[in-house]
């Protein structure tokens, strides 16, 4: 089976060399033809330029005259200055994040957290200040300790 | 590859933004504010993607020419407001060169009056010229690019560029010579 494809193959290869040669070597005549006629379309174009060369200048001295009545924007172009799109990504963090509700946000949930946390894992600045405080004689809870510790805890 | 600085940038800009309109202006069939329009266009992308113009592999200009084709083509879109643009000012137009020509009195100045009317005729002819006809036109004739930099800006074979400036130059002969009979 191999053998008679490789047969097939090479009777076909046989069949069709010829054909490629043949192919060849139109084609190479088809080059130098189409080398030929480019050859000799460049020099009708050539000659058909010199002789419209009245047509051309008078279409030149109409271009130059629209390009001079023309009014060009005076533009400078500067090296390494960031688009605006640019500018807005490089802010500082702190600014681009910022919104009042944040802020409100972050003080809520301070306040939250200071007041739900129990008093023995408080500072030891905030329970001597409430040691010393005269509410704490009152057995009072101490109000101003608690905003102390809930802004400690928001900043 | 040598990366394009702002003055040389600024400097090709001064050398080559009257022309690079003015191509525009003859392409859009004499838009002005859309060739101005243009102009900044071009030459925002030209800056923007400057990193990608090697001077080894062509010059400024053909780069230049080949991304204002580009946007040229988007512009092709404007035909109907361009073609109301001409038909009007055309018709703006005649009364006053029939003035004109009432109040030309020297023959010096009728010879130029005449030698200006042929030019509009003449430019009028390569704004009714087929796009394709047109574009290889104002490339090799206005913008006096080499046939092989027309080629390149316009991605078409060099064969194409000489048989479309044959057609070209055969047209607008045989419309200035049925202008002068």
């Amino acid at each position: 089976m191999i053998i008679r494809n490789k047969q097939e193959r090479s009777v076909q290869e046989t069949d069709y060399q010829p054909d490629v040669r043949e192919f060849d070597r139109r084609l190479a005549s088809h080059e130098v033809a189409a080398d030929q006629l480019g050859a000799g379309r460049m020099d009708q174009l050539s000659q058909l330029e010199a002789s419209s060369i009245d047509i051309l200048a008078m279409l030149r001295e109409q271009r130059d005259e629209e390009n001079e009545r023309l009014v060009v924007q005076e533009r400078t172009f500067v090296d390494d200055v960031p688009s605006s799109a640019e500018t807005v990504v490089r802010m500082p963090k702190l600014r681009r994040g910022l919104s009042p509700w944040w802020l409100v946000a972050a003080v809520t949930a301070g306040f939250v957290v200071g007041f739900a946390m129990p008093r023995s894992t408080r500072s030891a600045s905030s329970a001597s200040r409430y040691t010393l405080t005269a509410d704490s004689l009152h057995g009072r809870s101490l109000a101003g300790g608690d905003v102390n510790m809930a802004l400690l805890v928001t900043f | 590859m040598t990366r394009l600085t702002a003055d040389d940038f600024n400097r090709l800009y001064r050398e080559h933004a009257r022309r690079a309109q003015g191509f525009f202006l003859r392409m859009t069939g004499g838009d002005a504010a859309l060739a101005e329009d243009l102009t900044q266009e071009l030459f925002t992308r030209l800056w923007e993607h400057r990193d990608g113009f090697d001077a080894r592999q062509g010059t400024f200009t053909t780069w230049m020419f080949s991304v204002a084709y580009n946007l040229c083509k988007n512009a092709y879109r404007h035909r109907d407001v361009v073609a109301a643009w001409s038909a009007e000012t055309m018709a703006r137009n005649e009364p006053g060169d029939q003035a004109l020509s009432a109040a030309a009195v020297s023959p010096a100045a009728d010879a130029a009056l005449d030698r200006r009317e042929q030019r509009e005729q003449l430019a009028a002819a390569v704004r009714s010229l087929p796009d394709g006809i047109r574009e290889v036109f104002l490339l090799r004739y206005m913008e006096e690019l080499p046939i092989g930099d027309v080629a390149r800006v316009l991605g078409i074979p060099e064969g194409t560029v000489k048989s479309r400036s044959f057609t070209a130059l055969t047209t607008l002969r045989e419309k200035m010579k049925r202008l002068t009979d």
